[in-house]
């Protein structure tokens, strides 16, 4: 397993993975032309932390926008995070979205809802 | 030659983007941004300039993955106009209009207009729905896309049917007209 960090640009989002620390970030928006190749390395990462990560993880997770095909591969993203909580670790999904925007908290009931992953929710005030 | 009448016409229409080309992701991107900037300038509510760059991105990507199934051989249709994008977006006092134009294969057609007529025969719950099973189940595509697209379109437009047009060219390609409408004020 290896830290990824990546900045952000107006179509990626800022990646932050440690597994030190057993902390995933994702910030900002999603449209890469190809948004399985972006996403690759993080899922390989995460299918590794199931099984040789520590005890505790935690994603931080805040999007103010992503595309269908990124909506795809963060299904697998949060697959993977449910495959974290099965092998018996503390799994914590924060998942932040911008005031009075009920489009990104209803994109987070999905995923929660579709994998049984908990998560909590939080609305971030307008800046 | 009036180019200024022409320009006028435009203007007065309230087009905020007129495009026919080639598209490229870069262009596809530069696209979006300058679409940005314009409606920092001309919308006033934060969510629904959230839901116009979510419909016009998709839109526009939508169009950018598809182009290239046109190979025409067909001297009706030069190679350039077969692989070329039409898109138009209008700020209109009560909604924005997105529509979008390129060659399809004729025998798409059935696939494309099933899934459009499915999305809107349902209800705004159902489209919920319908967008988690299509998440859950569906392989992506060779090219990527998730077949999430118009039913994303759908749900951020709250109800506004899509509409669609498909015209034969020649015996193997037609055109694909796609329009829809983002309501500006809040439906009450």
């Amino acid at each position: 397993m290896e830290k990824i960090f990546i900045e952000p640009t107006r179509i990626t989002p800022l990646i932050n993975f440690d597994p030190d620390e057993g902390l995933l970030e994702m910030k900002g928006r999603s449209s890469p032309e190809n948004s399985i190749e972006f996403y690759q390395k993080i899922l390989d990462n995460l299918e590794e932390y199931a099984v040789s990560g520590g005890e505790q993880f935690t994603a931080n997770i805040a999007f103010e926008y992503f595309n269908t095909s990124s909506s795809k591969c963060l299904f697998d993203v949060f697959k993977r995070m449910s495959r974290i909580e099965d092998s018996g670790k503390a799994i914590t999904i924060n998942w932040y979205y911008e005031e009075g925007d009920d489009d990104m908290m209803e994109a987070g009931e999905d995923y929660s809802d579709l994998l049984d992953l908990d998560f909590n929710f939080r609305e971030m005030e307008e800046d | 030659m009036d180019y200024l009448r022409s320009y006028k016409n435009i203007y007065d229409q309230n087009i905020i983007l007129m495009f026919k080309g080639e598209l490229t992701f870069d262009l596809v991107t530069a696209m979006i941004g300058s679409l940005e900037e314009r409606l920092d300038e001309i919308e006033e509510d934060r969510r629904v300039k959230k839901k116009f760059y979510n419909v016009s991105t998709e839109c526009i990507q939508n169009l950018y993955y598809h182009l290239d199934e046109v190979n025409s051989d067909d001297k009706l249709i030069s190679s350039f106009d077969s692989h070329s994008a039409l898109i138009m977006i209008a700020a209109r006092k009560r909604f924005y209009s997105l529509q979008t134009g390129n060659y399809i294969p004729t025998e798409k057609i059935a696939e494309i207009q099933k899934r459009l007529d499915d999305i809107n025969a349902v209800s705004a719950d159902e489209l919920r729905a319908l967008y988690k099973k299509v998440l859950a189940e569906q392989e992506f595509s060779d090219k990527g896309t998730g077949g999430l697209g118009f039913i994303d379109i759908a749900r951020k437009t709250a109800g506004q049917k899509l509409r669609y047009k498909f015209q034969p060219v020649t015996s193997g390609v037609s055109y694909f007209t796609f329009q829809v409408r983002l309501p500006r004020v809040e439906e009450n």
